[in-house]
């Protein structure tokens, strides 16, 4: 009993700052509708009074406080009437409309102290002077018992015999209100703060790469410290003999500078030894850092998912007992039957999806469920069921499932509905499909049921109800069978997940996979992989099993592999395990998931995407969906050259380009046509990796930051080394004397954009080089 | 009648003279605030509303099993968005390639994408009633997207059409 009462007094308090909220809408908009707004403001201002009192008249039910729920009630019915223009407002009934907003108010703050003869005497008029609103009978404001807040109490000369006591309002002490010590955050706020706490996480990511990086640069000073420690024992014998013979004397100019020479070595080696120890130094303290920001990150990222994520049962608490208060009230037999409520999902959707999963649940009280004389006489039996089951989805989503074996959506009823609102003929609805007719009941206004309870059949819920979901980014269908039930559907994103993953490279892209879905990572020799029927087989824990190659399935080009060892992921499990075939393995590493918006609603193989330390964000791969598509005929085919000999010269090509697209563009032409292709992003760039490596051509833009063509291709031409380098230059200058300046820095060829051609620079290229 | 109402009564009268009626052009009732961007030499214009930023284009990831005109993925603050190129998405014919650099980032209805650009212009207002709408034989646009085009051949997306299309949701099962 305690525990009960612990639960009504929690529930209660999410309520009053639910109330709270939506009384305040209810005011601001009814102030905006006082002030002689447009006809089409108006609709709106009303429809959103609308709402928020359907959504108090709904909540204050659930919690039992009835006064509210019949005084808003009665609100809704002057909302609704003024919704189909059937009367008009005046200052009187904004009056009254304030005055209840006012009423409510306070029977919100006097759950705890009980409602008082005063608030009791407010009710009742406001049940009486609503109704006649709504009938557009209302002329004054009727007091039975005088109370108003503002003025003075003005007998009423009729009533001749007000109560026997001169009324004054209790001068009520205004308490301090009665909400717990929660604030209610936008949830685009918090998305928001979500968003930077996932970027603090790639922040911890780099951290470790910069790490790693220094380990490098450590490891390069190691080297050249052996070097030049090697160098100087073997001349310290030299520089001996050079030192005594300069003791004597008898020294030439030369051995003087060998001496000078290996001197500065002698020092250099010594003053590496400090930079070294500074950046071990560094190092150490890198690391530390890297630990302690580390472990504030994850602190951050553990607590705002706690503040984001929590258990379905949340929000469940209610809904029981809303089914059965409401079964009895009509007179019905339910079970209400929970499953997986333990599913845990993002806060901000469990609190905004509660109150339309709730109200789905009541409409399958209401309209779905039979009485329970009815079920018998269809043979059902007397008692309905209301399954409500939560399930997580492959595709990180959480389905929602409610459904009730009652008498199912009266499709007739609706076809009806459908004639009367869209003004389509009745032939034109027989062409319609079933799905796309229940999809009906989610707009505004439309109901099938003929009698407008107190808790239902005005035909606003459903509306509400999409809308909601959609909000959240879920989808909601609904699919119905007479006298089967009904069945709703509704899928919610999950949002916010971490899980370990292994980074990958496939055909020169990067992937993440799950790791908790790897079975096993493979180093192979080629030789293990055999062929049945035709087909690339490998043995894993003595059973064959397919190999396919992951480039295939994910449409990409497979990059050849010279070498004899290939790398191999085993995926699946109940020995139906699939080998995946992929270029080489990264490392594994802490990955969120970055879901796609709408337009990406699923992409066949990727499930998501993230974010790596170095900014650079990464497609997740489906598991799941990788399975399936590995046992499509296509994905079978697999090409294993081990190369001899590669019978083509490589030709390395330089592409300088500042334009990302283009450089893809121009890289992606050359690849396919079988050039070793390395990028730079300005002249700069261009000119230092010219110097790196070894190239047979160069591809340059003209308008570039930092260096432009020209003077990149100026700057070849004076350099010895290039002087006979071929460039050419791809630009959208296309006047001539830009042409000429072309040719007299020392270009060899001169594309314009606008009419550029790939077969053209193929060409171009293949002439010179 | 007093000095004081005198005065008002006088200033009233004056103010009557002098007041001229804002001339109720159809200027106000159809003025589309647009941002104006070019693409392959041409100027389009899009309703700003749809318009959330305008980003430099630095890294793109590309996504495989996608359509052709879904050139990749990028990182906005956080949020991963989608880069369609619209050429390929309208089917518009490849004039040689160009410097796109930009990404317009459209939303409407819970779809956000970016979409390429050479350049932006500006800001632009564009009259509706002066647009002429039935361009079918001038673009290769299917109409259903555009707005209408200017005298100044400046063509005028209709992005909200654009981004209710069923071709841009990507909803594919194996």
């Amino acid at each position: 009993m305690d525990k009960k009462q612990e639960f009504l007094k929690r529930l209660l308090v999410t309520f009053q700052i639910e109330a709270e909220e939506n009384l305040k809408n209810m005011s601001a908009n009814l102030i905006k509708l006082e002030n002689n707004p447009t006809d089409f403001a108006a609709q709106e201002f009303i429809e959103n009074i609308f709402r928020d009192v359907h959504s108090l008249k709904g909540s204050s039910r659930a919690v039992n406080l009835l006064e509210i729920e019949s005084v808003a009630h009665s609100f809704e019915g002057v909302m609704s009437a003024l919704k189909n223009n059937r009367i008009q407002l005046n200052e009187n009934i904004f009056n009254v409309m304030h005055q209840i907003i006012d009423l409510i108010d306070d029977l919100l703050n006097s759950t705890e102290s009980g409602i008082n003869s005063e608030l009791k005497e407010r009710v009742s008029d406001a049940l009486k002077n609503l109704p006649l609103i709504e009938a557009g009978k209302f002329k004054e404001i009727e007091h039975s018992a005088s109370y108003d807040k503002k003025t003075k109490i003005i007998p009423d000369p009729e009533d001749l015999n007000p109560k026997p006591e001169p009324i004054e309002p209790k001068p009520v002490a205004p308490k301090p209100k009665n909400t717990s010590e929660t604030i209610r955050v936008s949830t685009s706020k918090l998305d928001n703060m979500l968003n930077q706490v996932e970027e603090m996480l790639s922040l911890k990511l780099g951290f470790i790469q910069q790490i790693e990086n220094l380990r490098l640069v450590l490891d390069k000073l190691n080297i050249l410290n052996n070097e030049s420690s090697n160098i100087l024992s073997s001349t310290s014998n030299l520089l001996q003999t050079l030192e005594k013979k300069e003791k004597a004397g008898d020294i030439s100019i030369e051995e003087r500078e060998v001496i000078k020479i290996i001197q500065f070595y002698d020092w250099s080696g010594s003053y590496i030894k400090t930079i070294k120890n500074d950046l071990v130094d560094i190092r150490k303290f890198s690391v530390q850092e890297s630990h302690s920001s580390g472990l504030k990150i994850e602190t951050l990222l553990d607590g705002v998912k706690e503040i984001i994520t929590v258990p379905f049962s949340m929000i469940l608490d209610v809904f029981p007992k809303t089914v059965r208060d409401l079964s009895k009230g009509f007179g019905k037999e339910i079970d209400f039957v929970v499953k997986g409520e333990d599913t845990e999902i993002d806060r901000r959707i469990l609190e905004t999806i509660r109150n339309p999963l709730l109200h789905i649940t009541r409409n399958c009280v209401d309209y779905g469920i039979e009485k329970p004389e009815i079920r018998l006489e269809k043979g059902k039996p007397q008692k309905g069921t209301i399954f409500f089951i939560i399930e997580r989805l492959e595709n990180s989503k959480i389905l929602v499932k409610i459904s009730d074996d009652g008498k199912g959506i009266n499709i007739e009823k609706l076809k009806e509905v459908y004639i009367k609102n869209e003004g389509i003929s009745a032939e034109g609805v027989a062409k319609i499909q079933k799905k796309e007719l229940l999809d009906y009941i989610f707009k505004s206004g439309i109901t099938t049921s003929d009698i407008v309870t107190d808790i239902s059949g005005r035909g606003l819920g459903m509306a509400i109800v999409q809308e909601k979901i959609e909000q959240l980014g879920g989808t909601v269908n609904v699919e119905s069978e007479k006298d089967k039930g009904t069945s709703f559907n509704i899928q919610l994103p999950l949002s916010l997940v971490t899980f370990r993953g292994i980074l990958i490279v496939v055909a020169g892209n990067e992937f993440v996979v799950p790791t908790a879905k790897i079975n096993r990572v493979q180093r192979l020799n080629k030789k293990e992989i055999k062929t049945v029927e035709n087909k690339a087989t490998i043995l894993f824990e003595d059973r064959v099993i397919p190999l396919v190659s992951l480039g295939n399935i994910l449409e990409l080009t497979p990059k050849e592999n010279d070498s004899e060892w290939v790398q191999v992921l085993v995926f699946g499990s109940n020995k139906k395990e699939t080998g995946f075939l992929i270029d080489e393995i990264i490392g594994e590493q802490e990955v969120l998931v970055k879901k796609f918006n709408k337009h990406l609603a699923r992409v066949r193989n990727i499930s998501g995407a993230t974010v790596l330390g170095s900014g650079k964000v990464v497609p997740i791969l489906n598991v799941f969906d990788l399975i399936k598509s590995s046992e499509k005929p296509s994905a079978k085919e697999i090409t294993l050259k081990i190369k001899e000999e590669s019978a083509k010269i490589e030709t390395n090509v330089l592409v300088v380009e500042d334009s990302i697209t283009s450089r893809m563009l121009l890289k992606n032409i050359l690849e396919t046509a079988g050039y070793n292709v390395t990028t730079a992003i300005d002249g700069v760039d261009g000119f230092t990796k010219l110097k790196e490596g070894s190239f047979n051509a160069v591809v340059s833009d003209i308008q570039m930051p930092r260096m432009n063509g020209f003077d990149l291709t100026e700057k070849i031409r004076a350099d010895k080394i290039f002087s006979e380098m071929p460039v050419v230059l791809v630009t959208s200058l296309s006047k001539s004397n830009d042409k000429e300046r072309g040719i007299e820095v020392g270009a060899n060829a001169y594309i314009i954009k606008s009419n550029f051609d790939q077969s053209n620079l193929l060409e171009i290229l293949e002439r010179l080089v | 009648m007093t000095i004081e109402n005198h005065i008002k009564s006088i200033l009233k009268e004056r103010a009557n003279l002098l007041k001229i009626q804002i001339e109720k052009d159809d200027i106000s009732s159809g003025l589309l605030d647009c941002i104006e961007f070019i693409l392959e030499g041409e100027r389009y214009a899009m309703e700003s509303v749809f318009v959330s930023e305008v980003i430099p284009l630095m890294e793109i990831t590309p996504l495989p099993c996608t359509p052709g005109f879904i050139l990749g993925i990028v990182n906005v603050r956080g949020k991963i968005i989608s880069i369609i190129d619209m050429k390929k998405f309208f089917g518009l014919p490849e004039k040689g390639i160009t410097n796109l650099n930009r990404v317009v980032i459209i939303k409407y209805n819970g779809v956000e994408l970016g979409i390429l650009a050479d350049e932006i212009v500006g800001n632009t207002k564009i009259q509706l009633n002066k647009l002429q709408s039935k361009i079918k034989t001038i673009t290769d646009i299917h109409n259903g997207f555009i707005l209408g085009v200017t005298k100044e051949r400046l063509i005028v997306l209709d992005i909200k059409e654009f981004l209710l299309n069923k071709k841009l949701i990507i909803d594919d099962e194996v």
